[in-house]
């Protein structure tokens, strides 16, 4: 095995699938180290294109390589069997071998490791000791899978898929069977993954705050194509997108820095593009990173610095872009491209944000919003709800 | 026990162990390809598959003399091609077991392939396993307890398999007196109006080796029981 194949490899797909009733098209690439969703609808076929991607399900043709390495190519005739693909698969059902303890579990793929072949990560991070030790399996490793809860189940799983060194890691809804009141926990280990091996995810789940919570990118897919793909933010902050993902609770993602914790009044601070925002309290540090997320309807629009509001939050912007639903709709959409408090130096990509408003139709044509007009967006403290990021 | 005696618990010892020999390898691909496969028409051959079950076994013991004995069509072309020519032991004793064993193994089998998770063994591929180590770590593990309960109860009825073989064994004389099994002893002791001793002891004997392998089948299939989709237990699939 040449040296490149231990290097960082980025995975890029694309494949033409078919399923009863629908035909599914795709195209999209994940960067090592990072996590890329296939969002949308239940019955889009993300699924459907996961399960082809790791060989699980046939494909009618297309292309998939890590690096330079050719998967599957119906072109050059080349389809490299499942195992040879070394794409790590966990899906909701965990499907641990029943007659194996964890322990039999969590080897299982060891020995399929090249002994020539040390792990993606700048340590052993997927080595038997470590993946015990990290998921705190410990005290388990003798039990069989049946006297497992789900939390463990989906562990175990995990454990097992870094233990064979993926190449690659798809999760197909990892974690369906698992109590949410588990989950925060669990995506604090997923999201550490890239990190540590440096391999591309690929996650299909039908939690958009799972998505908002891991996702680098986002490829949303609609009746089997794509409608439209991109990083995170941007695609979640596009309402016309949001109709494929969340209906009444679309709305826009910022990132930001923690500032500041206010202990007697139980808030946060967060900046945003050199602007604060003001959240309900979190456990997340000063100097971490983080996603907040508003809902569209939960805005408001205002010409001036209101003075008389409960809203905390008071953002300056600009408005881009005004969306009418037809001329006979009820509401529209207003973008609101946030203003970075200090002009971009020179060398710096200048950042951008924006906020989705949804108003009335009415208030739309009333006000005579118009793009280019500066604005300000409100909103309260408790409209936000924020997840860790990196 | 007269020397008689051991001779036919002897044979039924042989003609099990090879009917089991011949049939565990073909119940097993046939149950699993039944459990996999699914085409219109297909309810039609599973039945034919185990029809034997059905039949009554001197149906079976008939059919056998009149395809494959000499007067039958198969059997004379049979007999033209290689010299073959149907005798009771061991060619007629191990055909006709085999015919009533194997739809009962396939029978037992069957829910053991149709019940198990179906992306086990993908998913050992997915974590490097070739499809050669895959059987060898997943599948044969799992199956193993119901193949064991299987090959038990199979053992069981090839040994116990009397009535078609009492056919055969009418049509084709035995070459020579020790030449049949001990349920075809029993019977013919007691048409004989032997002493009863003879039949008692052979009973026995049937008795403790059916028993046995009665056993040995439910152990087996709680072992797997015990292992399959919990969705068995409680009844959610």
């Amino acid at each position: 095995m040449s040296t490149t194949a231990q290097l960082p490899r980025a995975l890029t797909v694309e494949l033409k699938l078919a399923r009863p009733g629908l035909d599914i098209r795709a195209q999209f690439r994940v960067a090592p180290g990072t996590i890329c969703a296939l969002a949308g609808r239940s019955g889009a076929g993300k699924s459907t294109l996961l399960q082809g991607l790791a060989g699980l399900a046939p494909v009618l043709g297309g292309r998939i390589a890590l690096g330079n390495a050719v998967l599957y190519d119906s072109t050059k005739k080349v389809n490299l069997p499942i195992h040879a693909r070394r794409l790590g698969w966990l899906d909701a059902q965990a499907h641990l071998f029943p007659h194996l303890s964890v322990k039999g579990n969590l080897r299982f793929g060891e020995s399929s490791r090249r002994p020539s072949e040390p792990a993606a990560g700048q340590d052993d991070f997927g080595s038997y000791v470590h993946v015990v030790q990290w998921l705190d399996l410990g005290s388990i490793l003798n039990k069989r899978p049946a006297q497992l809860q789900a939390t463990q189940r989906f562990k175990v799983a995990l454990g097992r898929a870094l233990v064979a060194q993926p190449h690659a890691l798809l999760l197909d809804d990892p974690l369906g069977q698992v109590p949410t009141a588990d989950h925060e926990g669990l995506l604090e280990l997923l999201a550490e993954i890239p990190r540590r091996l440096r391999i591309p995810v690929v996650l299909v789940t039908p939690r958009m705050n799972e998505v908002i919570r891991l996702a680098h990118d986002i490829v949303i897919l609609h009746e089997g194509r794509m409608a439209g793909s991109g990083p995170a933010p941007h695609i979640l902050s596009d309402v016309s997108l949001s109709t494929f993902l969340e209906g009444q609770h679309a709305g826009s993602v910022l990132e930001g820095e923690v500032k500041r914790h206010d202990l007697q009044w139980l808030v946060s601070e967060v900046d945003v593009l050199g602007q604060r925002v003001t959240v309900p309290a979190m456990l997340h540090a000063v100097g971490n990173r983080v996603r907040l997320k508003v809902r569209a309807r939960d805005l408001n629009l205002h010409r001036e610095m209101p003075f008389d509001t409960t809203a905390s939050n008071l953002l300056r912007g600009r408005i881009s872009q005004v969306l009418l639903a037809g001329d006979h709709g009820t509401y529209g959409a207003v973008a609101v491209a946030l203003a970075p408090a200090l002009e971009p130096t020179g060398e710096e990509k200048p950042q951008e944000a924006q906020l989705w408003v949804m108003l009335t139709r009415k208030s739309i044509q009333d006000q005579e919003w118009e793009p280019g007009q500066p604005c300000v967006v409100s909103f309260k403290a408790m409209a936000t709800q924020v997840s860790a990021w990196r | 026990m007269s020397h008689a005696e051991t001779a036919a618990l002897w044979l039924s010892l042989q003609v099990a162990l090879i009917t089991l020999a011949v049939a565990t390898p073909l119940a097993i691909v046939l149950a699993a390809w039944m459990a996999r496969s699914n085409w219109p028409g297909k309810v039609l051959l599973d039945a034919v598959i185990l029809l034997p079950m059905a039949l009554p076994p001197a149906v079976i013991g008939f059919a056998l003399i009149s395809s494959l004995g000499q007067r039958g069509a198969l059997g004379a072309w049979l007999h033209e091609l290689t010299g073959f020519h149907l005798t009771l032991f061991p060619g007629g004793a191990v055909l006709a077991a085999s015919l009533m064993t194997l739809p009962l193994m396939v029978r037992v089998l069957r829910p053991a392939f149709e019940s198990r998770d179906p992306l086990l063994v993908p998913l050992a591929r997915t974590l490097g396993a070739s499809p050669w180590r895959s059987f060898l770590t997943v599948t044969l593990p799992l199956m193993w307890p119901a193949v064991a309960s299987a090959m038990a109860l199979g053992l069981a009825v090839a040994w116990g398999e009397s009535g078609a073989t009492l056919v055969l064994a009418a049509s084709l004389q035995p070459a020579q007196s020790s030449d049949i099994t001990a349920p075809v002893a029993l019977v013919q002791s007691m048409l004989n109006h032997q002493s009863e001793g003879t039949a008692l002891r052979l009973a026995l004997v049937s008795l403790g080796v059916a028993l046995v392998a009665m056993v040995i089948s439910e152990w087996s299939r709680q072992r797997w029981l015990r292992h399959a989709p919990l969705s068995l237990h409680t009844g959610a699939a």
